[in-house]
């Protein structure tokens, strides 16, 4: 055997070794759990045979409480670029097999290093993390590390889309990295997010809970707001994160990938007409609509359990990619709160940072009012909504389909928020507010007119028309035609340029 | 005398009766011109109809609104006498229930189905637009940043 076939058999060998992590006793138990390893769930995201690994052969340089007794290849994340549908895309995958995938000084490099090769080369950055938090034998060096990809995570915002995925445990200061990204993936069961443990809770609060009421799935899918997406297993949430790629583009330069549809353009749906109760305090479901309008009626939906007073999720319309917004009257009568506010705001936030026109549809009856959502900053809040609308440069179509009243009408991409085409159903009432309430302002004392009075005054402001009148929308439609407006507004728009003033950064109620 | 107008036929017989009437009723031929050019454009006039009648069935032109047929067919069920069993559930809903709203709503609801009275906005349905390869909204350098 030549000397240079010993050196490609070596190469061979340690990087079969490497392949391997932890072992396969440490795999194994992975597989208990219900859980993949690292390259098995790179191996699902990515195309078959795209996958270039990178730094496969860096090792710890750690030398404190016998860490330098073992220095296995990789340091416990698969890091490198493939493709998935054939767009490139930079992926790091923390290994749990080695070293319970703690972060190290060298572990952070590799990672920071695909972070900086997705910014330089205009491709999203999708963390896969499954990680015991900061190795600690390595002290300040692992903290230094997360404050790199942090500063990293920071800087590519708005430029790439970033995507974590949480397919274990992320504790104390890891859990900013996902925090700080577009999209979170939790999977149910087996991921947890949280900054203390159960332990260090009961320890100085006194509360009992465990990790899964701590900081589960199921928690920050529905009441923190802090996960986007909770799957069943590592298998769905590794396709979830891929069709949340379909709907975007590359980075901040590009458009989102067309996605020829066979459903016509001009598609009425005879079903929209009828949709509206008669009576106006009675519910209806706004998915039946956004399925209506959107092609082959498929809708993916981003937070679904969360705040489900709004829906937020993409759809394709002609082919092209949209953010759809719209109030859920079979929630909280579709009222905009807290966290129906913080929810919307960051969806139409990441729409406008990556080009993708945002189609809202308005039946909103106001704001929660109350002591709980005053004191929770239902102000601050809402300003946030109602900023991001503001902000946002991407094309706006709005749908206005019943009520639209107050300060919840300014919030919902009004034309004043440099709305681009503004519809209304002809079954839209936009005013000040519902008309019992205004005729309990106005006459207080009105008695046995009451009735008449409320008449009077839906007569005068529960239509469409006094808006239509006065510009501040562009036309009544009738529902069944509203795919076919909605599209051909996207379309003129699709040479859309409006810019903001030069400034350093906007300053953005938090 | 050879005439052009007069031809003798064998026997001595000649053509003179209708010939004859001919030339002294339109000495210039100015009626037979009109009846000749009218045959033609009449016959123009029949060519194109046939073809503008095949061209609009093939192309479509003449198939029928879904809505228009499913209005048509309320009417003739109407004039029949006929009843849909929700428009009989419906106008017996109201009748049973009495006056107030949801009585009345159900009530036009069935009238309306029964008559056939829906209507639509008038609607194109075409998206015209072209997609135009421009550099008006090119995102390089669209954000101005102070220096």
């Amino acid at each position: 055997m030549s000397i240079q076939t010993d050196k490609i058999q070596e190469l061979v060998e340690r990087r079969a070794e490497a392949r391997l992590g932890g072992g396969a006793d440490r795999i194994e138990a992975q597989h208990k759990k219900g859980k993949l390893t690292a390259r098995e769930r790179l191996a699902l995201l990515l195309d078959e045979g795209s996958f270039e690994e990178f730094d496969q052969f860096v090792q710890h340089r750690c030398t404190n409480f016998g860490m330098e007794k073992s220095h296995p290849d990789g340091d416990g994340v698969v890091t490198g670029q493939g493709t998935i549908d054939g767009r490139l895309v930079y992926v790091f995958a923390q290994d749990f097999t080695v070293n319970g995938g703690s972060l190290s000084k060298t572990m952070s490099e590799k990672i920071c290093k695909v972070m900086d090769m997705a910014a330089r080369n205009g491709a999203p950055c999708i963390g896969l993390n499954d990680s015991g938090g900061a190795r600690i034998q390595e002290g300040i060096d692992a903290l230094a590390g997360y404050g790199e990809i942090f500063e990293r995570n920071i800087l590519s915002s708005g430029v790439v889309p970033q995507i974590s995925g949480i397919f274990g445990p992320c504790a104390g200061g890891a859990v900013y990295s996902p925090a700080l990204t577009d999209f979170t993936v939790m999977v149910q069961d087996t991921s947890y997010m949280f900054l203390t443990g159960p332990a260090v809770v009961k320890q100085v609060t006194g509360e009992e809970v465990n990790q899964e009421e701590l900081g589960g799935a199921a928690v920050h899918s529905s009441k923190s707001g802090v996960a986007h997406f909770a799957a069943a297993d590592d298998k769905e949430g590794i396709q979830t994160i891929k069709e949340l790629l379909s709907y975007l583009p590359q980075n901040n330069m590009q458009s989102a990938p067309l996605c020829p549809t066979a459903d016509p353009a001009g598609r009425a749906d005879d079903a929209l007409n009828d949709i509206i109760p008669d009576n106006p305090n009675k519910a209806y479901d706004m998915y039946a609509v956004i399925g209506s309008i959107v092609d082959d009626g498929k809708f993916f939906e981003v937070h679904k359990n969360f705040a489900k007073n709004i829906i937020v999720g993409f759809a394709h319309m002609n082919g092209q990619s949209v953010g759809v917004v719209a109030n859920q009257p079979n929630v909280l009568a579709g009222v905009l709160d807290i966290n129906a506010s913080r929810k919307a705001a960051r969806f139409v936030r990441f729409c406008d940072a990556f080009n993708i026109p945002l189609v809202t549809l308005v039946d909103v009856p106001g704001f929660l009012c109350g002591t709980q959502q005053e004191y929770g900053a239902i102000i601050t809040n809402g300003a946030k909504l109602l900023y991001a609308y503001g902000e946002a440069t991407v094309p706006k179509v709005t749908v206005t389909l019943r009520k639209s009243y107050g300060g919840a009408h300014i919030v919902m991409s009004c034309k004043q928020l440099r709305g681009d085409i503004n519809y209304a159903w002809p079954t839209a009432s936009i005013a000040v507010m519902g008309a019992e309430g205004a005729v309990d302002v106005l006459f207080k004392n009105a008695g046995d007119e009451r009735e008449q009075k409320i008449n009077e005054y839906n007569d005068l402001f529960s239509n469409p028309y006094r808006a239509a009148e006065k510009g501040y929308i562009e036309d009544v439609i009738e529902p069944r035609n509203t795919r076919f407006r909605v599209i051909r507004a996207l379309e003129t728009l699709k040479g859309k340029k409006q810019d903001i003033p030069a400034k350093k950064h906007d300053n953005l109620p938090l | 005398m050879m005439n052009l107008l007069f031809t003798e036929l064998p026997g001595g017989h000649t053509i003179t009766d209708k010939g004859a009437a001919l030339l002294q009723t339109d000495p210039h031929g100015t009626t037979l011109t009109l009846i000749a050019v009218s045959t033609v454009f009449l016959g123009l006039i029949i060519l194109y109809c046939i073809y503008t009648l095949s061209g609009n069935i093939f192309s479509g032109k003449y198939k029928k609104d879904p809505s228009k047929k499913k209005a048509a067919k309320a009417k003739a069920s109407a004039k029949a006498g006929e009843m849909s069993p929700e428009v009989a559930a419906a106008i017996a809903m109201a009748l049973n229930a009495g006056a107030g709203n949801e009585a009345e709503i159900a009530a036009l609801t069935a009238l309306s189905l029964y008559l056939g009275t829906s209507t639509h906005d008038a609607e194109s349905y075409v998206l015209t637009i072209k997609d135009a390869d421009v550099n008006w909204n090119n995102k390089m350098n669209f954000r101005k940043l102070p220096r």
